[in-house]
């Protein structure tokens, strides 16, 4: 990264910043204008993620720091218009007038778009440079544009727009140096920050105000794209020839035939690495959870206290982290396709089938994520731009079998169901573990028809999607977003995790004995929680143990296979599962163990989702909803599953 | 301006077209009746390849602005490239990228053949 040649000129009082702290930069730009790889090669990993007050959009943020001054850059979310239809347009127009609760107008703007689509992109020109604020136009993918034969004189465009123009290559540390200098200039107040917009904002006015009054949104559209045209042509702007390999790849990855087997295939590949790949590195890590927890018992004296950081802390902590890996594979995942250009083929390929029962292509990738983990999911949901087709897809993320499920699953499959082949290659166990699968699908599948029949009707909007140039990922931007997610999650995992395990732990402590000790797992504020709700989980083929269970398992599924391990009395280390099995063989006939398979396919067994679904569809309401139907769900299927088998 | 005002009219259209072809004049006159069999097509209509421009815009509310916004605005040329399997979104370029659309949106969208359209253009 060059930086800092032209800063020794020591700077004077701020011109433009008189505001405490760094000035501050907003990147505003259309999706897949390279803004993001920007935004990283310019701030590294000096980033802040987090969400702008009261909504769910992310607020990345990151520090540029040079020998006049650091300057605060804001990512902000791609958008086409500043037309506040979306939650996320909504985000960045009030953050670039300064209306945004909690955030000052930022000093100056950078409006990044894509050089080799100028004629469409120069269509945000106008309203940006409208704000009135110090603004630098970055067009991006020099390169590309280059390599497919267009072209654009960049001086022309300036004195045209009445700003700087800047053309780069993101990925170039080198090629940024004049976004650096534009930076540099809010400190020393040079050139390119005086030199700014008026005659550009005078443009804007004119363009959405036709003989004095605002005009008819398509009218407005059509002046802005002849706007941007004419613009483009005084620029000679020369547009690329369209892109040979994307062209190739489309005609495979689109193709009748091949293109639903790629589908597949790509599906199959993250499957398989989210659960064969991804094993050794779950059971390095919960080795690795698990001799920290040992060090920590063996130098803490014997104390309510090491009991509650062994018992609750890191048995609960631990039972999540053991789940980073595979997540962070699924996001690696992600971010190749979608850095590539393919996940949005993959939308419009599993449209049609989406679209069927109710939902849509951008939905589809959420529900894949759901299959690692629904937390991550229901944040991916965020691509869904149809206010509408986003709830209904986090509605039913939590019905797709999650990874938290499998070592549940485990346990009572191998405890109940006899090893033998079913047909052919398939064994039994396999078979049932497919069903499982098979029900939770079904489930999505029906209850997504039925929120769009019901709640959520309303009359479909068009689905637009862009198809971007396939562009080989670069590896820092998934770097960076990987940091980022294991951030996210383990913040908002952790501190549920961490305050359920406590709480646990708590109730199985209290009431103590006479000298202190800890009551028998019955007699516990636990226990009787159990035996208070065993009437209730009787028909199902349930007593009180599981009810405790049960109970536990609603902050992580998987807790119930630790706290039944701790009701049992199951002690030894070694062959702990199967003498778990034997014990719930005592306890349970096949019956009502097909009934605990099915309430765990069905019911919403995971605080950190509930708690995740409360932020991004912003209250209770959705997530009480969603607890109740799903729980409903469960009980009436355990129900029939006891009372049939 | 004008374009885009005569392109973009709702029921005006037939009247503008043939408006200015009358003033234009027998030659080009002629070019409009030998491309005016078919009435207008949608966007759904249109065979892979062909590249048309859009006359007229029939998107309900507000659903309007992601086309919008996206460069599909009244007077741009859209061509069909791909469709997808099973009756899928059909990939169009629209000033050299590509947009995916459903068959009902497409079949909101008024088009033209670029050449008649361009006789429109030239007229005015």
């Amino acid at each position: 990264m060059s930086n800092g040649a032209q800063s020794a000129s020591i700077a004077p009082a701020p011109a433009v910043a008189p505001s405490p702290g760094h000035p501050r930069v907003a990147l505003v730009g259309p999706p897949n204008s390279g803004k993001s790889t920007l935004f990283n090669g310019l701030t590294g990993l000096r980033q802040k993620v987090a969400n702008y007050p009261g909504v769910t959009v992310e607020r990345r943020s990151g520090v540029v720091v040079e020998a006049v001054g650091s300057v605060e850059v804001v990512d902000l979310p791609g958008v086409h218009s500043l037309s506040p239809r979306s939650l996320d347009q909504k985000v960045t127009r009030d953050f670039l007038t300064g209306r945004l609760d909690g955030d000052r107008q930022p000093e100056a703007v950078i409006l990044v778009l894509d050089g080799t689509r100028l004629k469409t992109h120069l269509m945000l020109a106008d309203p940006v440079l409208g704000l009135g604020l110090p603004t630098l136009v970055v067009l991006t993918m020099a390169d590309e544009l280059k390599r497919r034969g267009g072209g654009v004189d960049v001086r022309l465009l300036s004195a045209e727009l009445g700003v700087e123009v800047a053309l780069v290559n993101a990925r170039d540390g080198a090629s940024l140096e004049p976004v650096r200098r534009f930076l540099r200039a809010l400190h020393t107040g040079g050139e390119e920050i005086r030199a700014c917009p008026v005659v550009s904002a005078a443009d804007a006015t004119t363009a959405e105000h036709v003989h004095g009054r605002a005009l008819p949104v398509i009218d407005l559209f059509a002046e802005r794209r002849k706007r941007a045209r004419t613009l483009g042509r005084s620029a000679a702007f020369q547009d690329p020839r369209p892109s040979d390999i994307t062209h190739r790849i489309d005609s495979v990855v689109l193709h009748r035939l091949w293109g639903p087997l790629v589908f597949v295939a790509t599906i199959a590949v993250v499957f398989e690495a989210i659960f064969t790949a991804a094993v050794p590195l779950m059971d390095g890590t919960e080795a690795l959870v698990a001799a920290s927890g040992e060090f920590v018992a063996r130098t803490l004296p014997e104390s309510w206290f090491r009991s509650l950081l062994i018992d609750g802390v890191w048995a609960g902590v631990g039972s999540v982290v053991v789940f980073l890996p595979q997540i962070l594979i699924l996001f690696a995942f992600i971010a190749i396709l979608e850095d590539s250009g393919y996940m949005a083929r993959a939308a419009v390929i599993a449209d049609r089938l989406m679209h069927r029962v109710g939902l849509q292509g951008r939905s589809f990738l959420p529900l894949l994520s759901a299959y690692a983990c629904a937390v991550p999911a229901v944040m991916a949901a965020r691509a869904v731009e149809d206010e509408r087709d986003r709830i209904a897809t986090i509605f039913v993320t939590p019905f797709m079998t999650c990874s938290a499920r499998l070592p549940v699953y485990a346990l009572l499959i191998a405890a109940f169901i006899p090893a033998g082949p079913l047909i052919g290659p398939l064994g039994m166990r396999a078979a049932v573990l497919m069903g499982l699968y098979a029900l939770g699908l079904l489930a999505a599948i029906a209850t997504a028809a039925l929120l769009k029949g019901t709640l959520l009707k309303g009359r479909p909007h068009p689905f637009v999607m862009e198809l971007p140039p396939y562009r080989a990922p670069s590896l820092r931007s998934i770097g960076t977003r990987l940091l980022d997610r294991t951030k996210v999650f383990l913040r908002r995992a952790g501190k549920i995790i961490l305050t359920v395990a406590v709480v646990l732990w708590v109730l199985t402590q209290v009431p103590g004995g006479p000298s202190g000790e800890p009551p028998e797992i019955g007699d516990s504020a636990l226990g009787r929680m159990g035996q208070v709700i065993e009437p209730a989980i009787e028909p199902l083929g349930f007593d009180w143990r599981i009810g405790i269970g049960l109970v536990t398992s609603l902050a992580a599924r998987e807790v119930i296979v630790g706290t039944l391990g701790t009701i049992y009395g199951v002690e030894s280390e070694d062959d702990q599962n199967f003498e778990l099995q034997a014990a719930l063989q005592q306890d349970l006939d096949l019956g009502s163990a097909v009934a605990m398979l099915i309430f765990f396919v069905f019911a919403l067994q995971c605080m950190s989702t509930v708690a995740v679904m409360r932020r991004e569809t912003g209250g209770w309401m959705w997530p009480a909803l969603q607890f109740t139907y799903m729980l409903v769900l469960a009980y009436a299927g355990a129900w029939v599953a006891n009372a049939l088998l | 301006m004008r374009i885009s005002l005569n392109l973009n009219g709702d029921l005006s259209e037939h009247r503008t077209i043939t408006g200015a072809a009358l003033l234009s004049g027998g030659e080009l006159g002629s070019r409009r009746d030998s491309a005016s069999k078919p009435a207008d097509r949608t966007l759904a209509d249109v065979p892979l390849e062909e590249e048309v421009v859009v006359v007229r815009m029939e998107v309900a509310g507000e659903d309007i602005e992601p086309l919008l916004e996206r460069g599909i605005v009244p007077g741009c040329k859209v061509c069909p490239v791909k469709h997808s399997p099973a009756g899928g979104p059909t990939v169009y370029r629209v000033d050299g990228h590509l947009i995916a659309l459903r068959r009902e949106t497409a079949s909101c969208l008024c088009v033209r053949s670029a050449l008649e359209a361009a006789g429109v253009l030239d007229a005015n």
